[in-house]
């Protein structure tokens, strides 16, 4: 194998050992598809409160609920899990994000790395990289299993296609700002806050000026396709869609990219 | 072979409220080498510069013939880094940790026999955060000798050390030169282990270099004619050997440390001299002894800057 893929199996190897031993993966996976599971089941529960306010006593009305339920529940059950899936992910990836670039500055860890033949943006494409990779398989698994499970009749193929793809470049975009975050702070704590805060902002100011449509897509895909499956009201448009993921795309790679510059260009 | 193992000239950092470096020129012969200095002379600003981790604001280095600034990455394959307090991945097991570092250097040294040579087998199991300071300072120089290094570079590699632990890394450095030809850059303010392991010397002072050579060549033109005198008050001392003529420096440099600087033919002359003076002002003489040392010499070169 050549030495420079050897390098990097190693440093895969050593951030699995770091950043995602026990029991930070497994408390990943659980927060996950718990948030996943209970967005996709509130309409289960609905139904629960609402035969018990209005119990039908002609014999086969519950049973026949339940079916419908399963089978063919509503669009809006869809979109609501796919708006709940924004919560954790806008939460956990900054954190994870933190926890392996900014916690190597802060335990000076990075110091010691730097000086084995690596180059630096090596090391941080890695640790970027695996968190895009682990959390885009941990979400896309817990959210095929969901949508298989509550929504079998409600998803095509290719909307089920569009929303792993949204999930992907959402976390991509999260990824990317937390890692600038971490690059320019160096502390785990304010890179994390940072990138929520950041987030949770940016959304508020965007949903409040009048271009939120085009920039909100663009920031947020898994709201734009989520709105697109869900049949909303206000929705891109079947064109714009994929023009606007090929925009979140570059966008995300280019921050990732910028990280790597100012990283390769400042003091340690 | 390159000529010079490293190679500064002019190297200038600047930060926003000093100066750290002052246009450093530096060469560096294979061997074991010393870099002295007392705390925030630079050393360890002039390391990072080395290793590529800052970037200088003028000036330019070379390490075995690779620009530190352009050519960083096949420079780290070959030399092997050891910072003051050094940080490892906590979480990590001793050995794990060093197969992993062995295969980013895509070495076939044997971990195992690392830890054997550093006398850390017994721990290869721990967690390097259960690791004591020493043990971690023992894993550190396991690792910077992990890629077959032709050149190591070691900021205070005896800072967390008992004196046990200080003897055991020292003479490690020098078996390494001896039997694989390894060489050493070695930033220390510990100038006793300095003297006794280096080959080649230089002093920093305030990020300039104002001295530099063979060990025994700085000592002996920095301590000729210098003589240490141990007494109980140094300072009452001092001001009556003012009066002795042909006593050409006395300074005390310490609380029960003079040193007198004197023509060595007249020592025994003093000798006498310091008895009868120490008598009428009631205090004690431990004793008069050349003062020889890299300490020494060190002291008088700072008094001197």
């Amino acid at each position: 194998m050549h030495s420079r893929y050897k390098s990097v199996v190693a440093l895969v190897k050593l951030e699995f050992a770091c950043t995602y031993r026990f029991p930070i993966l497994e408390i990943m996976c659980a927060f996950i598809l718990y948030i996943v599971y209970m967005a996709g089941a509130m309409m289960s529960f609905s139904f629960t409160v609402y035969i018990g306010r209005y119990p039908s006593w002609n014999g086969t009305a519950p049973a026949e609920n339940l079916i419908n339920f399963f089978e063919g529940t509503s669009k809006f059950a869809l979109g609501n899990m796919l708006y709940g899936l924004m919560t954790p992910l806008v939460i956990i990836i900054p954190l994870l994000t933190a926890l392996s670039i900014a916690k190597c500055f802060e335990d000076r860890t990075v110091h010691t790395l730097l000086t084995y033949p690596v180059r630096r943006s090596t090391l941080i494409g890695v640790k970027a990289i695996l968190v895009v990779i682990v959390s885009g398989t941990i979400t896309t698994v817990a959210s095929v299993a969901v949508l298989s499970l509550f929504f079998p009749q409600e998803i095509t193929a290719n909307e089920a296609l569009l929303l792993i793809v949204a999930i992907w470049l959402q976390i991509l975009l999260l990824v990317s700002v937390a890692s600038l975050f971490s690059i320019l702070t160096k502390r785990v704590s304010v890179a994390a806050l940072g990138t929520i805060g950041f987030w949770y902002s940016f959304q508020t100011l965007v949903t409040m000026s009048s271009v939120q449509g085009a920039v909100l897509y663009v920031m947020s895909p898994l709201i734009a396709v989520a709105t697109t499956i869900w049949n909303a009201e206000v929705a891109p448009s079947p064109v714009d869609l994929p023009l606007f993921l090929i925009q979140s795309m570059i966008l995300g790679l280019a921050l990732l990219v910028i990280s790597l510059v100012l990283f390769e260009k400042s003091d340690v | 072979m390159t000529a010079h193992v490293i190679s500064i000239s002019g190297i200038t950092k600047d930060f926003p409220d000093v100066r750290a470096l002052d246009n450093l020129n530096l060469q560096v012969s294979p061997g074991v080498f010393g870099l002295i200095g007392p705390n925030g002379a630079g050393k360890t600003t002039l390391i990072r510069i080395l290793l590529g981790l800052v970037k200088p604001s003028a000036g330019r280095a070379r390490i075995l013939g690779h620009d530190v600034a352009k050519d960083s990455l096949r420079l780290r394959k070959r030399i092997g880094v050891l910072h003051e307090d050094p940080a490892f991945p906590k979480e990590l097991k001793v050995l794990d940790y060093l197969e992993i570092v062995a295969k980013i250097y895509d070495s076939e040294k044997e971990p195992r026999r690392l830890l054997e040579m550093v006398d850390l087998s017994y721990a290869k199991n721990r967690k390097i955060g259960d690791l004591s300071a020493g043990m971690c300072q023992r894993l550190g120089i396991a690792q910077a000798l992990i890629g077959n290094p032709e050149l190591v570079i070691l900021d205070e590699p005896t800072s967390n050390l008992d004196v046990i632990g200080r003897n055991e890394v020292l003479e490690l450095i020098v078996k390494m030169h001896r039997d694989l030809g390894v060489s050493f850059f070695i930033a220390s303010h510990i100038l006793s282990e300095l003297e006794r392991t280096c080959h080649s010397v230089a002093f920093i002072h305030q990020g300039k270099i104002i001295e530099q050579g063979n060990v025994m060549d700085v000592i002996k033109k920095h301590t000729e004619g210098k003589f240490r005198i141990r007494t109980s008050d140094s300072e009452l001392l001092v001001s009556a050997l003012n009066d002795i003529h042909y006593l050409e420096a006395a300074d005390a440099t310490g609380p029960t440390t003079i040193t007198v600087t004197i023509d060595p033919h007249k020592i025994e002359l003093l000798k006498a001299e310091i008895e009868k003076v120490a008598k009428s002002l009631g205090i004690n003489i431990y004793g008069v002894e050349p003062a020889y040392a890299l300490e020494d010499a060190f002291k008088e070169m700072l008094h001197n800057a």
